[in-house]
């Protein structure tokens, strides 16, 4: 049976390539980054953390040798306006909730880029918890146009 | 007969008082209406385009390849604008790729407008910059450093919007996001919001193209 279930689980996972990680009892889903166009000085990154305990916990920093600053971003794309503010004091995960960062929504911006961002690349970072301690992650690096949109990708 | 007049009188005033009420009541829901059009106007929202009204602001400008353009530049052929600029992660990226896909999806039709990215940031954005960026899209876009005059002057036309926002190291930009669609004539023709379906976007480019 558990066989069984852990096969229908990869199953559903697979399609979409997702990788997770842990810390304490939080889970970090699939941290993806995207590739930067031409000369880009900041990147983007987009996760979910899911935090099923009954303790609001916080993301508080990001690390990582890829940028100079790495900072969470609200941002809003309302009535023909996008508005992007960062978010000082950290990520706030509320007990039993889930948290997503994505395109279009509030994300991790990878200020001061040290090299571009090349779909395929793996980028390796630390992210410091307030209660559930720090974990290593990867952001892998999609294609520009989304992992959907790769074949249609310009080469230039 | 006095009595009579009395009686009479009565239904008079009564009609009158009726008639009052009414009145008032009608300046009650007149009221009402004028308040929820007054909300409707001032909720706030950036300019909003009329049909037909006209998009056409003098400027000149520095495209990626270092040419000197101006409002002529584009006048006489449809064309699509997005204001945007490069230190932008999430929001400029991702319109740019969309419009580099709808284009290489019209194939020839994509030939028959212009798609232009202004950037609001021209203190970072220069033409060199911009060049470099736009190598990551769609060959046919063109990308505008204005000086901060002209740009005023751009998003003032185009009934855009920017803002310079300061951060605790450096700063961002607000901006539009809307892809402003302007017709062969110069007129206003719609726009393109990122949170349409890419068909939708495409269908919009095409149908502008052919006019």
């Amino acid at each position: 049976m558990r066989g069984l279930f852990l096969a229908g689980a990869f199953l559903l996972a697979a399609p979409a390539l997702a990788h997770d990680f842990q810390a304490g009892e939080l889970v970090i889903v699939h941290p993806t980054s995207r590739a930067t166009p031409g000369g880009a000085k900041v990147g983007a990154g987009y996760l979910t953390i899911r935090n099923t305990t009954s303790s609001d916990d916080r993301l508080v920093r990001i690390e990582s040798a890829v940028a100079d600053r790495i900072q969470v971003h609200a941002s809003t794309n309302e009535n023909g306006v996008a508005r992007m503010r960062e978010m000082a004091n950290g990520l706030p995960l509320p007990a039993n909730s889930e948290v997503t960062l994505k395109a279009g929504g509030d994300h991790i911006m990878f200020v001061d880029l040290k090299q571009p961002l090349k779909a395929g690349d793996k980028i390796a970072a630390t992210l410091v918890f307030e209660h559930a301690g720090q974990v290593e992650v990867t952001f892998n690096v999609e294609p520009l146009g989304g992992a959907k949109a790769g074949a249609s990708e310009h080469a230039h | 007969m006095e009595q009579r007049q009395g009686r009479q009188s009565m239904p008079t005033e009564m009609r009158a008082l009726r008639a009052l009420r009414i009145g008032l009541w009608l300046l009650v829901a007149l009221a009402g209406v004028g308040a929820a059009v007054l909300l409707l106007v001032s909720s706030g929202n950036p300019p909003q385009l009329q049909a037909r009204a006209k998009l056409d602001p003098s400027f000149e400008a520095i495209d990626q390849n270092g040419r000197r353009v101006t409002e002529r530049t584009f006048q006489g052929k449809p064309s699509a604008w997005f204001f945007g600029f490069t230190h932008c992660p999430d929001v400029c990226p991702t319109t740019l790729q969309q419009l580099t896909t709808s284009l290489d999806q019209l194939g020839e039709d994509a030939k028959k407008l212009t798609v232009v990215f202004v950037t609001v940031d021209p203190e970072r954005d220069t033409p060199a910059i911009l060049k470099e960026y736009m190598e990551s899209f769609h060959p046919s876009i063109v990308a505008l450093s204005p000086s901060a005059k002209d740009l005023n002057a751009i998003v003032k036309g185009f009934a855009a919007y920017y803002a310079k926002v300061p951060q605790t190291e450096g700063y961002t930009m607000e901006h539009s996001s809307l892809v402003i669609l302007r017709a062969a004539d110069g007129t206003f023709a719609g726009t393109i919001d990122q949170h349409e379906q890419a068909e939708t976007a495409r269908a919009k480019l095409q149908r502008l193209g052919r006019g």
